[in-house]
């Protein structure tokens, strides 16, 4: 009896194939699995997008599979992606089923260098075909990148004030969005790390393409009074030396650790404890005719990333006058270069009130106050001028 | 997470500098959101799903539908999350963050915000996580939305380099608003500000300057980490956590835009400090505040005393006010209401691994 519905069983299927194969001529071969580039836009990580690409089913099959109203889980047992060496979940993402292969395309492109491995199990095809499971590890290749470097910071004087609440990190290349926390640290002049000096966010602090990375002194020791400062002073002291130190392990956009190490030496000096006055500032105007620039100077270092926004020129109905800001080194020079040369006559410096110097004082305003004794519950103006003429 | 949806308050905050025109996208809902990043994430009681999006300076409000619940209710812990995230994004444990952590009122499914890879190639991903364990990526495609910028950073120059980008560190909606707090890369100032919701032209939101005491000579505006809104003595407050770290409290009605506010800081809670994530719970009648913190771990705080807090006047050498460190809460990087009874955390754990665990509110 078994072996007369193993014969029937067998005609049965030489039978609903030979059906197949009239109905579509594409016949089942060797599953073969590989990985084509699919769109030639770069996606929006800038990179191309991949797909997996399992051929070798029959027609029949891919009608079939077509017509299968499947949910996640079983066209994952059909064909499943995952990340080599961490199967805890399939790489989510998106099955097709074309002319002549099933597609899978992940929901996010695969990483350069990272290796995946597919698993294409036909026995789980809507009919089953028999055969042994098809394991294979893809992967895009590893992308060669230069290695990145710290090219400035900022304040860039060798003299800090004692108060300084913010400098900046510049690389060469984007970074990873990791915080700054666990690699750059502040030694003093006996080569001996001063803990907890800076301020130790896991948000982001990092400009638009992660070139910058700003790192904020922790300010309860800068403010005068408050428990840190209390129980551990300002992080840098009047006269002493220090060195802001990067520490090469920092990974890049890439994971690609930094290039070298780097270090900044810096004299703590007198803290900065009152607002910016922009009376106190010097504007050199230009000659008329020229594109050459104004230049305006400062008694302190101001912040560079803020110097390059919160301060520019116009006309004296306030539109602005286009050109090119540079900030010199030492942050204490700001230079305008028109795009169009100077016409004779009146311009403003036109200064927003939220520029700071590293400390964080602000126009009129130091970062510590006693305004609220004062009674003074006024908002600040929003930006203050100062008119210059062209001659 | 970064509300409790028990509040009763209202209040937002930003950090930009804001004055120029808000380039927001209102009116009818639209479909499909592109989100260029994902941060801090809040629940309105509706089931709105609110998101912002620190790249494009954007807070999406977003209708999940069907989306917004999965197969079971409630949330079951997941162990090594992060791993699994990671395996379904494709990529490694350490290429994703997890930016937020947020439970649906009723469902009570829990909902992570995570940025999957690197620098500008980072892309953002929400997940929902039901009462089997299961975690599902959420499809943007079919999400109604509509969303609003946050104030344009001020700007004197017309070419100067912009470098300038916040780091939105809390968001709360309470009583039809839309609270945002943030932190800027470059000043240090600290806004508070707030838009109504459903989003219209005839609201452009509202920004506050904040101050809070420091002792009794000088006060300064810095950045709120974390907050929620909280009744105090029957007037709407906002209990706001500073950056190392005073807990500090706003009457809603001083909120004001175009004032200063000075509020009252009622606790030291520690040097080297900063808030993560805080809820307002209730045990045995009495309210309490339980608040995660980077450094001092969890602490839970009675608010019985809040109405009474003086203004911490005198200088403050180690910590003060009335709180209880929680010791058996240890790594917690992200915590949310799970229900009555339990918060839900996202923790590392002494091997590395970042769990998922609903904890019995202390």
């Amino acid at each position: 009896m078994k072996k007369s519905i193993g014969l029937f069983f067998m005609i049965f299927i030489a039978f609903t194939s030979f059906i197949s194969c009239s109905r579509n001529s594409t016949a089942a071969g060797p599953l073969k699995v590989s990985l084509k580039q699919t769109d030639s836009q770069p996606t929006s990580t800038g990179r191309p997008s991949h797909t997996i690409v399992v051929s070798g089913f029959s027609g029949q099959e891919l009608q079939d599979l077509k017509a299968a109203q499947w949910n996640e889980e079983s066209w994952q047992a059909l064909l499943r992606v995952t990340v080599a060496g961490n199967d805890t979940s399939a790489v989510a993402g998106r099955y097709a089923v074309t002319s002549d292969a099933l597609q899978f395309e992940p929901r996010f492109p695969f990483d350069p260098g990272r290796s995946y491995s597919v698993r294409v199990d036909p026995t789980r095809l809507p009919t089953p075909r028999n055969g042994q499971v098809v394991e294979q590890p893809v992967a895009l290749p590893a992308r060669t990148v230069s290695p990145t470097v710290v090219t400035a910071i900022s304040p860039s004087a060798g003299v800090w004030p004692e108060n300084i609440l913010r400098s900046y990190i510049h690389f060469s290349a984007p970074m990873s969005a990791t915080s700054s926390a666990d690699f750059v640290r502040l030694v003093d002049d006996a080569g001996k790390e001063v803990e907890e000096a800076f301020l130790a966010l896991d948000t982001d602090l990092w400009n638009e393409d992660y070139t910058r990375c700003t790192v904020f002194f922790d300010p309860g020791r800068v403010k005068r009074g408050v428990g840190p400062n209390l129980e551990l002073g300002r992080a840098i002291r009047e006269g002493r030396r220090y060195a802001i130190v990067v520490n090469p392990a920092w990974p890049d956009a890439n994971r690609q650790p930094l290039k070298a190490p780097f270090r900044h030496e810096l004299t703590a000096g007198p803290p900065v404890e009152r607002g910016l006055s922009v009376s106190d500032w010097r504007v050199a105007p230009p000659a008329a005719g020229t594109r050459g620039p104004v230049v305006v100077t400062f008694p302190w270092a101001l912040d560079r990333a803020l110097l390059s926004r919160a301060v520019g020129v116009t006309l004296p109905d306030g539109r602005g006058v286009d050109g090119d800001i540079a900030v010199d080194p030492g942050e204490t020079t700001w230079r305008f270069t028109p795009r169009a040369l100077w016409p004779a006559g009146d311009y403003k410096l036109a200064v927003l009130t939220l520029l700071e110097d590293p400390s964080g004082n602000r126009i009129g305003r130091a970062f510590e106050i006693k305004a609220f004794e004062r009674g003074d519950r006024t908002p600040q103006p929003e930006r203050v001028t100062i008119p210059f003429t062209v001659k | 997470m970064r509300t409790s949806l028990k509040l009763v308050a209202v209040l937002a905050l930003a950090i930009a500098s804001a004055s120029a025109p808000l380039a927001e996208r209102l009116g009818a809902p639209s479909i499909g959101p592109t989100l260029s990043s994902i941060g801090p994430l809040a629940f309105g009681p509706d089931g709105i799903l609110y998101a912002a999006d620190r790249q494009a300076a954007t807070i999406f409000a977003l209708d999940l539908g069907a989306q917004a619940s999965g197969g079971a209710p409630g949330t079951k812990d997941v162990p090594a999350i992060d791993q699994k995230i990671a395996a379904l994004l494709g990529t490694a444990p350490a290429e994703i963050r997890i930016t937020d952590l947020v439970v649906h009122p009723s469902t009570h499914n829990s909902f992570v915000s995570v940025m999957r890879g690197q620098a500008t190639a980072a892309q953002p991903a929400l997940l929902r996580i039901d009462g089997a364990g299961k975690i599902d990526l959420i499809s943007f495609e079919p999400v109604k939305f509509t969303s609003i910028a946050l104030p344009n950073p001020a700007a004197a120059s017309t070419t100067g380099r912009g470098g300038r980008a916040n780091s939105i560190t809390d968001l709360a909606y309470v009583n039809g608003r839309l609270f945002v707090a943030g932190l800027s890369n470059e000043e240090f100032a600290s806004k508070l500000w707030s838009v109504a919701y459903p989003f219209s032209s005839a609201d452009r939101g509202a920004s506050v300057e904040t101050y809070h005491g420091n002792h009794g000579q000088l006060e300064t505006n810095a950045p709120v980490m974390s907050f929620v809104a909280y009744t105090i003595a029957n007037q709407p407050h906002i209990v706001a956590g500073y950056t190392c770290t005073p807990l500090v409290k706003f009457p809603v009605t001083a909120l004001k835009p175009g004032e200063k506010v000075l509020g009252t800081t009622m606790a030291e809670l520690g040097a080297g400090n900063q808030p993560i994530d805080m809820v307002i719970y209730k045990k045995d009648g009495q309210d309490y505040l339980l608040l995660a913190n980077t450094r001092h771990g969890v602490m839970k705080i009675p608010t019985s005393w809040f109405a009474t807090a003086q203004p911490i006047t005198s200088r403050v050498g180690g910590t003060a006010g009335t709180f209880e460190r929680i010791a058996s809460m240890t790594g917690v990087e992200q915590l949310d209401l799970l229900d009555a009874q339990r918060t839900i955390v996202i923790a590392l754990g002494a091997d590395g691994a970042r769990n998922l665990s609903a904890i019995v509110l202390p």
